[in-house]
């Protein structure tokens, strides 16, 4: 079909008084490369358009040339913030489709990893909502703590931003006593500096009004939309993967999961503070708990998963994400969806737009957290 | 059978069967084969009932010569992931949209037209979603082998 | 009061040299300040404890090439950070240093100040319209929505000051507070002051003409090299002239024990300087519709109810 003369995006009402404005793809408040076409009366947005695609590396397609271990690397690329996520995420997809068993010191170390991935995501998103919103000495306190974490995970996976550790079967290499006790070091130090991190800006008047009642998302909105991770919970509605389909051993921690009833951008803003305090509780009783064991299981040099299809979902620091494998046996995947949880999210951006201020809406995305080359894949 | 699941009042409401399938080994609750007219009111029954929009896909079946769509619902309250695919033939596909039903899988048809080339009628917005406004070709098919 | 022409050129020397030698302070010591309040050190290569980073950066800075949009509007475009520097020079004229050091005495000396401190705004102006660029425009539609939210509460302030002193000349009402500091008489007033003086200058909390995280950097997106500099230059030579008017006005001028008149302005102005930069490392910024009804619903009362509490105080 011939679809080379698309039909422009028109404005319900055009008249002099409207401008349309490009929140480009450079654009130091847009979280990486979206552009969103705003049409604006002043400093109100009329209509939000956003366009897509300007990281698109068609992983979809890469993944059905590459050999199953060769995903990996891909894999962890999408979202370079919650990278130790995705990476759970495949590693969990292909060993439920060949049925490959972990030892039990494997899925522990896997969830002290991820949980400590989610809070340096988690950190660096706070200093990034407050650059957005103009106080820049948030995101200096938030990266100091940061390294810390990124610094204690360099030791065992070898990378500081896009993980590539799991491998099927377990983990490629144990980890020393010396690890963990650095680890619940770390948990103890942040615990005594997270007060201040609520001193800052949580108290903060200014604060509270930029994000009070600014960007409201409904409850009923959300399941039209597919929304999930803190901007759900924000709204009301408790959805956490890790309760719902419980992965890795994660029934056997006791944690709660933050849910905040007012869905404006401050409610959004609590649930992932207090996601960062509920994932410290995590990873103490995963280091409390840890047995002796093997970290691998024994699995075939060359995976050939048998004929069939597999859904596995995984809560990364932005929500749910979905990888749909469909294997045809033979060494390469037949197809893989990745059903990225920030392209729901971003979804509704447009809707929320819609009648706010420029600052309003850049606060909105902010709250949000995208990472736009996850969106793109 | 007992009317306790979501899914179950959701399928019976649309007059469909339910399938079960083995859950730990798949992460799929149920998956279904439709024909293309069951796929709107079914999604009409979802919606009511709480469900939300995990992805809309497709898959390419260059053997059999057929196109596959797929969608993945899922529940806030119960994990209940149900997977539905139909069957397009590969020469102008075409498969009603449920766009205005679920206002999130308007991205989602989206991007599985510019990938597949299959056209979701009714949809409010078909643009190219990823790839650049003029792009006619469909990188996902197994046929496609590169711009030239 | 006795004005030889040598005299004249001598203040405006000097006053050229100051703003020079103030621009190079301010910029290394906002550097140091933002670092040290972020957990780091800020400048320290260029010099020790990089001080002479600000050199480095302006040769860097006037090297650049000039690079002009293509459909701006090129005198309005290259006037606009002219206009915002020049009047600088004429609004230290009436400003004392200490009882003897002023360029000028000029009775009307307050009201000059801050009518000049207006073409600031203008040179914004004329800088969003005349880069031919949205994200400028709304930059410099903003200043001007600014101007018209602080600067009623500003003349009211002052003029309260006026009414305490019975002059606009900035000598007399610093020497009028021999007897106490107006800071102790009018603390609120000083509150307003300070807000007022941070939102003409543009500074965070309230620089929204040239929000980076919104407007990718507001009037200035299009300057580069000498005209970026030359905003600059102007933005802290206003800061300079605010934090003086605040310390001649409230924390009486060149008054102190031991020290010269001049070292004690110097330290008043730089300390009310220091907390502005406070005020940029600690605050988000406010939203535009925020800080207008913050200035039209509460600064405007709240110095009208003092300049009648005042005025009924003083006819006592």
């Amino acid at each position: 079909m011939n679809r080379a003369v698309q039909p422009t995006y028109t404005l319900d009402k055009v008249n002099e008084e409207n401008f349309a404005l490009n929140l480009g793809p450079q654009h130091p408040g847009t979280h990486g490369v979206l552009r969103v076409i705003l049409h604006m009366d002043g400093e109100y947005i009329l209509q939000a358009d956003p366009v897509l695609g300007y990281g698109h590396r068609m992983q979809e397609k890469i993944a059905e040339k590459m050999t199953y271990p060769q995903v990996l690397p891909y894999v962890c690329r999408m979202d370079y913030l919650g990278a130790l996520s995705y990476n759970l995420a495949w590693v969990l997809a292909v060993e439920k489709l060949c049925q490959f068993e972990v030892p039990e010191r494997a899925e522990a170390i896997r969830v002290i990893t991820t949980e400590l991935n989610r809070i340096s995501s988690h950190l660096l998103w706070w200093g990034a909502f407050l650059l957005d919103l103009g106080g820049f000495t948030p995101f200096l306190q938030a990266l100091t703590d940061r390294e810390l974490i990124l610094d204690l995970l360099e030791e065992v996976t070898g990378s500081r931003l896009t993980y590539c550790y799991y491998r099927f079967g377990g983990l490629p290499s144990d980890v020393d006593d010396g690890w963990f006790t650095r680890v619940m070091e770390f948990i103890k130090g942040f615990r005594l500096r997270l007060p201040r991190y609520h001193d800052l800006v949580t108290g903060n008047v200014i604060f509270y009004h930029r994000a009070k009642d600014v960007g409201v998302i409904l409850p009923f909105d959300a399941a039209g939309y597919g929304l999930s991770g803190p901007i759900l919970r924000g709204s009301g509605i408790d959805f956490d993967v890790r309760r719902h389909e419980p992965y890795s051993g994660y029934e056997r921690y006791n944690f709660e999961v933050p849910v905040d009833e007012t869905g404006d951008c401050l409610g959004r803003y609590h649930v992932r503070m207090m996601e960062i305090e509920q994932s410290l509780n995590i990873v103490e009783q995963a280091i409390g708990s840890i047995t002796e064991g093997p970290v691998r299981s024994k699995v075939p040099k060359l995976i050939k998963p048998p004929e069939g299809e597999v859904a596995m979902a995984v809560e990364t620091p932005r929500g749910q994400l979905v990888i749909y494998i469909v294997s045809d046996g033979t060494k390469k995947p037949y197809r893989v969806k990745y059903r990225v949880p920030s392209f729901a999210n971003l979804s509704i951006f447009a809707k929320l737009a819609r009648g706010q201020l420029l600052a309003d809406a850049l606060a909105i995305l902010g709250s949000m957290d995208m990472v736009i080359p996850e969106v793109d894949r | 059978m007992a009317m306790n699941n979501p899914l179950q009042k959701a399928l019976a409401k649309a007059d469909i069967e339910y399938q079960p399938t083995e859950f730990p080994g798949s992460g799929l609750h149920c998956s279904l084969v439709l024909d293309k007219e069951q796929v709107q009111p079914l999604a009409r029954a979802l919606a009511r009932n709480g469900f939300f929009i995990e992805t809309v896909t497709a898959l390419d079946k260059l053997k059999e010569g057929t196109f596959e769509c797929i969608y993945l619902f899922n529940h806030y309250e119960e994990s209940l992931r149900l997977l539905v695919r139909v069957s397009l033939s590969r020469n102008r596909p075409v498969q009603p949209s449920i766009g205005k039903i679920f206002p999130g899988a308007v991205w989602h048809e989206r991007e599985t037209t510019e990938m597949f080339g299959i056209r979701f009628e009714g949809c409010p917005d078909s643009r190219n979603l990823l790839l650049p406004e003029d792009a006619d070709f469909h990188p996902l098919c197994k046929d496609f082998s590169g711009v030239s | 009061m006795n004005i030889s022409l040598l005299s004249v050129a001598g203040y405006l020397v000097g006053i050229a040299a100051l703003v020079g030698l103030n621009a190079v302070i301010l910029v290394w010591l906002e550097r140091k300040v933002a670092g040290h309040m972020q957990f780091r050190l800020g400048p320290m290569e260029v010099g020790p404890h990089g001080i002479l980073q600000t050199l480095a950066d302006g040769i860097k800075l006037v090297s650049k090439q000039l690079v002009i949009p293509d459909e701006a509007d090129k005198p309005l475009f290259l006037l606009a950070p002219v206009v915002s520097l020049v009047p600088i020079f004429a609004a230290m004229v009436p400003l004392p240093f200490s009882e003897t050091v002023q360029a000028w005495e000029l009775n009307i000396g307050l009201l000059l100040i801050i009518a000049l401190g207006l073409l600031n705004t203008l040179g914004i102006l004329l800088a969003g319209w005349g880069s031919n660029n949205k994200y400028a425009l709304l930059g410099g539609a903003r200043a001007v929505a600014q101007i018209l939210a602080y600067k009623i509460p500003l003349l009211i302030c002052v003029m309260t000051i006026i009414m305490m002193t019975g002059s606009f000349s900035l000598r007399d009402i610093a020497i009028a507070q021999q007897g106490g500091w107006n800071v102790l008489y009018q603390p609120l007033l000083f509150i307003v002051y300070i807000i007022t003086v941070t939102l003409e200058t543009n500074r965070s909390p309230f620089d929204f003409s040239e929000a980076e995280s919104e407007l990718v950097a507001g009037f200035h997106t299009e300057y580069s090299g000498m005209g970026f500099s030359l905003f600059f230059l102007a933005e802290y030579s206003y800061m300079f002239i605010a934090a003086g008017l605040a310390s001649v006005l409230f924390l009486g001028g060149w008054q102190g024990p031991w020290l010269p008149g001049v070292v004690w302005t110097l330290i008043k102005i730089y300390s009310i300087i220091f907390l502005m930069m406070w005020f940029r490392w600690t605050f988000p910024r406010v939203r535009i519709d925020q800080m207008l009804a913050f200035g039209w619903k509460i600064l405007l009362p709240v110095s009208l109810v003092n300049f009648i509490i005042t005025a009924g105080v003083l006819a006592l």
